[in-house]
């Protein structure tokens, strides 16, 4: 009987472990899904921000903008995952940054990630991707590389039609470069 | 001491339960008496034939009612919880079964509690205002794209379907596609 249990209870475990594993992979196999851990060797000493939201925190901030801003709440309704990531980088990485930009890009198109817009500055690279799927945008993925300075991912996933992103943008996004680094602060 | 006396005590004399007195008068009687001498013979070989019986065990369900009338008598009134495994002791196997069954069945019922919870305000205000401000911070990245003077929508690159609403959104036209510039 004791070795029935002590056979039965790592089966027990591993089984009630399942539903954080699957929550966990859910997230992970949404098409919509960037992962930027990958630069996270590049951070060195400094600021960093760190902002995840999980479909739940969204919905309940798109509840509270209900009475409000109805058309923008409609539009918060169909996103899954908000994460901003920033952290301060070396200059002297800058060359070995590039080079894994280009790794990564490589990457995203072998997965059908599209670049939609590019900035190519000798200072900062900006590059946005879109994953897209039957005119809806599953993902959208930011990577902005201020040489010497700072790395900012984002990652949005949901089921955003790209009217619905004109709606966020119109109505919450249209921050000026001199407010994001208030709004860093806030997260710093 | 009569004949049927003494037939009626062999057994307790045989198990050795009467007093010295009740067997001296039975030994006496029995010194005379041929025919109670054959009969205690006879009880003395049945009481040998059964002792020397393989014992056989219980009946479970006798058991459980002599257990029941005890534990009653004693006055626990509620049933024995380890009872049905006591008596039917199962295979590894099915114990394992059991156990990936009940975990299965523990994790749809996680999945299934996780929706109302997903409803209740777990959140405070601070959470949501934050939430509010990490969305805008992460639009606002967004729009520090488009906004670069050198940003180029690509459009080769964009799907025909989303391409106008696309352009519509982010503001940005194929007057920004730079010559000659790839994706």
């Amino acid at each position: 009987m004791r070795k029935t249990f002590i056979t039965a209870i790592p089966v027990i475990l591993v089984l009630l472990a399942l539903p954080l594993r699957a929550e966990d992979s859910s997230l992970r196999n949404h098409p919509g899904y960037f992962d930027f851990s990958v630069f996270e060797s590049f951070a060195v000493e400094g600021e960093t921000v760190d902002v995840s939201l999980d479909e739940t925190l969204i919905h309940f901030t798109a509840a509270s903008m209900e009475e409000d801003q109805p058309e923008l709440a409609a539009a918060l309704r169909k996103i899954k995952r908000v994460a901003v990531r920033t952290f301060a980088i070396d200059k002297n990485d800058t060359e070995e940054i590039k080079s894994q930009v280009a790794a990564v890009e490589q990457q995203l198109e072998s997965e059908s990630w599209t670049k939609v817009v590019r900035v190519m500055e000798k200072s900062e690279q900006v590059n946005v991707f879109i994953k897209s799927s039957a005119g809806v945008i599953d993902g959208l993925a930011v990577m902005v590389f201020e040489f010497g300075d700072e790395a900012v991912f984002v990652n949005v996933m949901g089921e955003i039609d790209p009217q619905t992103l004109g709606k966020i943008m119109a109505n919450i996004g249209a921050l000026e470069d001199s407010e994001l680094g208030e709004f860093l602060k806030e997260f710093e | 001491m009569q004949c049927t006396e003494v037939n009626e005590q062999l057994e307790a004399y045989i198990d050795g339960d009467l007093n010295a007195g009740k067997c001296g008068a039975i030994e006496e009687h029995l010194a005379a008496c041929s025919s109670c001498r054959r009969e205690l013979k006879l009880a003395v070989q049945i009481a040998f034939r059964l002792r020397s019986l393989p014992l056989k065990e219980c009946p479970p369900v006798v058991s459980d009612r002599v257990h029941a009338k005890l534990r009653h008598r004693e006055g626990r009134w509620f049933p024995d919880p380890f009872a049905l495994i006591r008596r039917h002791p199962l295979p590894a196997w099915s114990l394992s079964i059991t156990a990936v069954f009940l975990s299965c069945s523990a994790v749809f019922l996680h999945d299934a509690w996780q929706g109302p919870v997903a409803e209740k305000p777990a959140y405070t205000r601070e959470d949501v205002e934050r939430a509010r401000r990490g969305i805008t911070l992460a639009f606002g990245y967004v729009n520090h794209a488009r906004n670069r003077t050198r940003a180029v929508l690509m459009e080769e690159n964009v799907p025909g379907k989303i391409l106008q609403p696309l352009k519509q959104t982010l503001g940005l036209h194929g007057s920004h596609l730079e010559k000659g510039e790839k994706s």
